[in-house]
């Protein structure tokens, strides 16, 4: 710290700016579907042709581009499944992982309960700390997971679609589905970086307290004790 | 008799519970009223105390350690699911601009011979 109270050598800036590349990138792939429903522009143009040449190469035009436009929404719809699962799946880790560690400290904290009573402390006022809530899944982390369940969104019911305007309506749902659940990871990640970073401090502050605390302990072990 | 006067001081000064705090100070004072003579079974008392209040403080920070490592493999997970989403689109875009190339020269070719 200098003397104005600011930390020189705070990671803040870069923190911020992984947090904000992170979100770039998947604000990206977030518009990226609105790109390749262009392939719908062929569609309406082959059915043009379609109403000038009653002929079997306009038909293979129009189904070509069916065809073309299924198969890219088909691919970017699954691209974007592919990610949302695996953000749900990383989120169930961190929550599986972070749980672990708040049990394993509750199961610590009521051992040093013990010791506490039997060195004369009142366990009740020295055991404060409530370890569920200072080691807890981050909310957003938290309402990736609740969503998990959700059914994977499907390009097989665009297929279906007769017009293409119900494909572009439906189209344009699916979008906004996968919108919200990209952004909602883009959330978490700023949070768990936030998260992190306070964790990080918390450990450092706490082993420097613990190392304060030695070196007054080596000092009364050094006082001769006298009956 | 100073010694344990400016022990009482380091105490205050160091980041004890309140309840630790105030059990070493309590000893420390008995031992100041006593002449300065600090009991063997005090003195055992005063370091089981820190001891425990090392080992709290310790566990803390391993558990801290712990969540921030999930969470940094969280963002880390979440990255790579991303890197390679853009990989995938960017492939998919490549390929779908070339296809769609082709399919708009033969739609506008079939335009033009009618």
């Amino acid at each position: 710290m200098d003397q104005t109270g600011e930390n020189k050598y705070s990671l803040e800036p870069a923190k911020q700016a992984a947090a904000e590349a992170g979100k770039q990138r998947l604000d990206k792939l977030m518009r990226f579907l609105y790109t390749v429903a262009g392939a719908d522009v062929l569609v309406t143009k082959s059915a043009e042709v379609g109403k000038q040449l009653a002929t079997d190469k306009a038909t293979e035009l129009k189904d070509r581009a069916v065809a073309f436009r299924d198969k890219v929404v088909e691919k970017a719809v699954g691209i974007k499944n592919d990610l949302i699962e695996e953000g749900n799946r990383a989120a169930a880790g961190v929550a599986e992982a972070v749980n672990t560690t708040a049990h394993r400290m509750e199961d610590k904290a009521t051992e040093l309960t013990k010791r506490a009573e039997i060195s004369g402390l009142k366990p009740a006022a020295w055991m404060q700390e409530k370890y569920a809530q200072a080691y807890q899944i981050p909310a957003k982390i938290r309402e990736v997971i609740a969503g998990r369940y959700e059914t994977r969104a499907s390009a097989a019911e665009l297929r279906a679609a007769q017009e293409v305007q119900d494909y572009q309506a439906m189209l344009k749902t699916l979008q906004e589905q996968h919108a919200v659940k990209i952004a909602l990871l883009g959330e978490a990640r700023t949070e768990a970086l936030h998260t992190a970073g306070e964790h990080k401090q918390k450990a450092v502050d706490r082993r420097q307290k613990a190392a304060q605390m030695t070196s007054v302990k080596d000092r009364i072990a050094r006082i001769q004790a006298t009956l | 008799m100073n010694d344990l006067q400016s022990l009482k001081q380091q105490i205050q000064e160091t980041g004890f519970s309140a309840e630790a705090k105030r059990v070493l100070l309590e000893i420390l004072d008995k031992a100041l009223v006593a002449g300065g003579k600090l009991s063997p079974d005090d003195k055992k008392k005063l370091l089981n105390i820190i001891q425990l209040e090392v080992d709290k403080n310790e566990a803390e920070a391993d558990a801290s350690d712990q969540v921030a490592a999930s969470l940094e493999r969280f963002v880390q997970d979440l990255d790579i699911a991303t890197e390679t989403a853009e990989r995938r689109t960017d492939h998919l875009s490549k390929q779908a601009g070339e296809e769609a190339k082709n399919l708009e020269e033969d739609i506008n070719s079939a335009t033009t011979a009618h």
